[in-house]
């Protein structure tokens, strides 16, 4: 019993993190309808990009908010300069996929020649930790739960409160219509990925935060339980994706205790496929949405 | 047998079996259009299904290594339970791609089923002796000669003849109607299935053969190298061979030879050589980074991906089609 | 199989909905064997739509489909297009990476090449099938007037050569029952003419085709019978020459 709360308490805070980033791919993908291998690779950098602050005396929460704008810009950078061209061109999807792929490749080895390839760590964390309902949760556990439903909720408003939201929620839903109706899809598809290029940064020191240490692969390695998490809510369906990458999260420490913990990843892994194979759309997104997606 | 001689068997044998697995994956993404980011699995498959067929049982050999099977076939037999392993796995992979799944999903469904296999195999240890990996014991057991330089190129020999007959195999399946038809599927899945082709069975039937080829790479080359672990067939492998397809010409076999020479023996031993160039060692050891050619290999062959879809989709040697007159014919 | 004295094709009560769209709404009509049927109705009525369920690319949220009088519903389309059902699509799709000839005889029904005694067998077991689907191949393109593009990659051809393609393709593949979305859009007028007197010439030979078209001119000239849509129903059916004259039809297009 007690190993199956603190398993709970476990992937509650790895949830946050893989949350926070799910839904950072699902409005991008929702948005463009372009799969982002390289998202990995980004949250990795944007690991990265908080050691370096960190290193300099900077604190974690600054330089998660800086990793953050620094991903996203790269995000938009990458679209712009990559992505959309060949989309424009008609380049077939699985050739953008294997772009994609590669870039993700590219990038993470770029980071390892100016980083190295051994492991790293932002240092010993404060050692404060919190009992809750018998699960054990560190400060900076909490403090990333509770910053994940903040950026949530913040998220939640700017979709559902302000023109901009509206704007990205027609374009999401029909490109064409949403042009013609005088929306710039071209500067609302900029803002998407910005955000998701945001919340994939923050997402990468919040994970960097939680971990005792971590090397280039870091985004490799939570790449499938984002997407599993996505997939699991319903592509462009950004709550779809926070409920997704909390069933993720705690299925996979619940595997972990009661299994073998290297069987953690096999749980999205797994979670993934059947999704794939059996309800594409999401638990909770409709069918003849993805249909329209194929045809 | 000195140095050079010994250098040029391995690079004769990489090359051999480097070719068999890119013209399976070539079959499978560049003729019939699926992205088969799994496809190093299928290598895989056939390395551990040889290994498990020649090695004894493992209590025979002192049990230091842990696996399933353990038969003591010889090396034809083996060789053939790799090509079916490969074969099997190739179809289960592709059973993923049964549902009609866009592309881009379908891709990334098949990286995952990389993913999972190489996750299941490190951790569960009675299986395949996880992280570690098997050892072939005695090594190089495919032939009896007790000359190792004359086994060796028999080795080659062996290693060509299969090459030879899998592209034999492979031009049954890019020439002639049912080529045709795979590089239909390949352009348009809905405008195929119109004109009554059942694309799941055609899928299926090309992950075979392709997977049949991945496995024969696997089995010849674990029978060479002697061992085989996780380490070897990461998810990024399969990318490799993708830039081979990509840079030689999708679809077309003679480019994807000339591809995967490229790729395979230019860049990845070119890598392997600048290993020994006492200089870049300097650098290395001034820098403390052991690997950094080899990472900055991996960069190489991702940009040259990316380069040549921007601005060679169609690759070195362009896919030809058969003429068949002008006007009058 | 089947009886050959009812209609090919029957369609009965069928459904199809896109989220709260009913795009088809209970439709029902049939097509007479070596008959041409008519589907008209303004932009957006639901005849791509209703298609795509009769040709097995899209299910059916509800109701039937019965060729020669066995239910087809929902069957995959590769299935119904071996028993004879072939469709274009709106959107002409070819196969770009092939010869515009390539695209033809990849859609031959029953090629040996294709089969496994062909890929063991090679070339001496299906050469000589092949050699005729070539003639054949050619005579098409010859009466279409595409013949000096037979090498040509079609991914390189206009979209009218495309559309003309897809038609070609579908005969190719000796269908019973063509069902046909717009695939007079996008050709030359001399071309639609010969595409009409060619498709007159067919129904004498017995096929059947459900054609879905925005000329009423061509549609007048080709079809025994008409079926009209709007908002996912059936509007109205008959001759054209007397649906022309209806109230409901009229305003049909008018508002549509
Ligand atoms: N894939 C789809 N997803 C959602 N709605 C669709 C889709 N395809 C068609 N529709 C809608 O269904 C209705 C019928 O469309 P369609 O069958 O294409 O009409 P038509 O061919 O008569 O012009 C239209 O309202 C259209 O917007
Ligand atoms: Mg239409």
């Amino acid at each position: 019993m007690q190993l199956l709360i603190e398993a709970i308490g476990f992937g509650i805070a790895s949830g946050a993190v893989i949350a926070l980033g799910a839904v950072g791919f699902s409005v991008q993908f929702g948005m463009s309808n372009v799969l982002n291998i390289t998202y990995g690779a980004l949250m990795t950098l944007g690991a990265y990009i908080g050691l370096f602050l960190i290193d300099r005396g900077i604190s974690p929460w600054a330089a998660l908010a800086i990793a953050g704008v620094v991903v996203g810009a790269a995000s938009v950078a990458f679209n712009r300069g990559l992505l959309a061209p060949l989309v424009r061109r008609g380049t077939r999807a699985f050739a953008i996929v294997i772009v994609t792929v590669s870039a993700g490749v590219v990038l993470q080895y770029v980071i390892v020649v100016f980083a190295g390839p051994d492991a790293k760590s932002y240092g010993e964390q404060s050692g404060q930790t919190f009992h809750l309902l018998g699960m054990v949760l560190t400060a900076s556990e909490v403090t990333i739960v509770v910053l994940a439903a903040a950026l949530m909720l913040g998220l939640h408003l700017l979709l559902t409160r302000t023109t901009l939201g509206r704007a990205m929620r027609a374009t999401a839903s029909n490109r064409i219509l949403a042009q013609s109706c005088g929306i710039a899809t071209d500067r609302i598809s900029d803002i998407a990925w910005m955000l998701s290029g945001m919340l994939c940064g923050a997402a990468g020191v919040a994970l960097a935060i939680t971990t005792v240490s971590f090397d280039f692969s870091l985004g490799a390695v939570f790449l499938i339980p984002m997407i599993a998490a996505a997939v699991l809510g319903g592509i462009g369906q950004p709550y779809g994706a926070m409920v997704g990458g909390l069933v993720v999260g705690v299925a996979s420490e619940l595997a972990a205790a009661f299994t073998n913990p290297a069987y953690r990843e096999v749980v999205a892994f797994g979670i993934l496929i059947v999704m794939l194979l059996v309800r594409p759309h999401g638990l909770f997104g409709a069918a003849w949405a993805t249909r329209r997606l194929m045809a | 047998m000195g140095a050079w001689e010994y250098y040029l068997v391995v690079l004769l044998v990489y090359l051999g079996t480097d070719l068999l697995a890119a013209w399976g994956l070539n079959l499978e993404f560049g003729v019939t259009g699926v992205a088969n980011l799994g496809y190093i699995v299928t290598i895989a498959a056939g390395a551990y299904a040889y290994v498990i067929c020649t090695l004894g049982s493992p209590a025979s050999a002192g049990g230091f290594q842990e696996y399933v099977g353990g038969f003591g076939l010889p090396f034809p037999v083996a060789l053939a339970a790799g090509i079916v392993a490969g074969s099997v796995v190739g179809v289960l992979i592709g059973v993923t791609g049964l549902k009609r799944l866009r592309q881009d999903y379908q891709a990334i469904a098949m990286l995952v089923v990389s993913l999972m296999a190489a996750t299941v195999v490190t951790a569960d240890t009675p299986f395949l002796n996880g992280n570690a990996g098997l050892v072939i014991l005695p090594q190089f057991a495919p032939l009896s000669d007790q000359d190792p330089e004359v086994q060796r190129w028999v080795y080659v020999g062996i290693v060509a003849a299969v090459c030879v007959l899998g592209y034999l195999v492979l031009r049954r399946f890019t020439t002639g109607p049912i080529g045709r038809t795979l590089r239909a599927v390949r352009d348009d899945e809905y405008a195929a299935a119109a004109i009554g082709k059942d694309i799941v069975v055609l899928r299926l039937v090309v992950q075979a053969a392709g997977g049949a080829l991945g496995g024969a790479s696997g089995a010849l080359l674990v029978a060479f190298i002697g061992g085989w672990s996780p380490g070897a067939w990461a998810y990024v492998e399969t990318l490799a061979l993708l830039t081979a397809v990509i840079v030689g010409g999708m679809g077309n076999d003679r480019g994807v030879s000339v591809g995967t020479f490229l790729i395979a023996i230019l860049i990845l031993q070119g890598v392997q050589f600048l290993n020994d160039v006492p200089a870049l060692k300097a650098i290395e050891g001034l820098l403390n980074r052991p690997a950094l050619t080899q990472d900055l290999g991996w960069i190489v062959l991702g940009t040259l991906t990316i380069l040549f879809i921007w601005f060679r989709p169609q690759g070195i040697l362009p896919e030809r089609r058969p003429k068949y007159g002008g006007i009058r014919g | 199989m089947g009886s050959s004295s009812g209609p090919i094709l029957e369609v009965r009560d069928l459904v199809k909905h896109y989220g709260g769209v009913r795009a088809v709404d209970g439709i029902s009509f049939a097509v007479e064997r070596g008959t041409i049927t008519g589907l008209i109705g303004p932009n957006g009525a639901g005849k791509s739509t209703a298609l795509n369920v009769i040709a097995g690319f899209l299910p059916p949220d509800g109701g039937r489909v019965l060729l020669d009088g066995e239910d087809v519903t929902g069957q995959p389309m590769h299935r119904l297009a071996r028993q004879g059902v072939v469709r274009t699509f709106q959107m002409a799709r070819v196969f770009g990476g092939l010869t515009t000839i390539e695209n033809l005889l990849v859609a031959a029904p029953a090629q040996l090449g294709e089969t496994a005694t062909g890929l063991i067998g090679g070339k001496r077991l299906w050469g000589g099938q092949e050699s005729e689907l070539i003639e054949r191949a050619k005579e098409m393109l010859t009466a279409f007037g595409m013949r000096d593009k037979a090498d040509e990659q079609a991914r390189n051809l206009s979209g009218g050569q495309k559309r003309a393609v897809e038609t070609m393709r579908a005969l190719m593949a000796r269908p019973k029952l063509l069902l046909l979305d717009e695939p007079m859009a996008g050709l030359s007028p001399s071309l639609s003419k010969q595409l009409e007197d060619l498709f007159l010439e067919l129904t004498h030979d017995g096929l059947s085709m459900l054609l879905v078209e925005h000329s009423l001119d061509t549609v007048e000239r080709l079809c025994t019978k008409v079926v009209v849509m709007a908002q996912g129903k059936v509007l109205a059916e008959g001759r054209m020459s007397e649906l022309r004259t209806r109230r409901e039809v009229q305003d049909a297009y008018v508002i549509g």
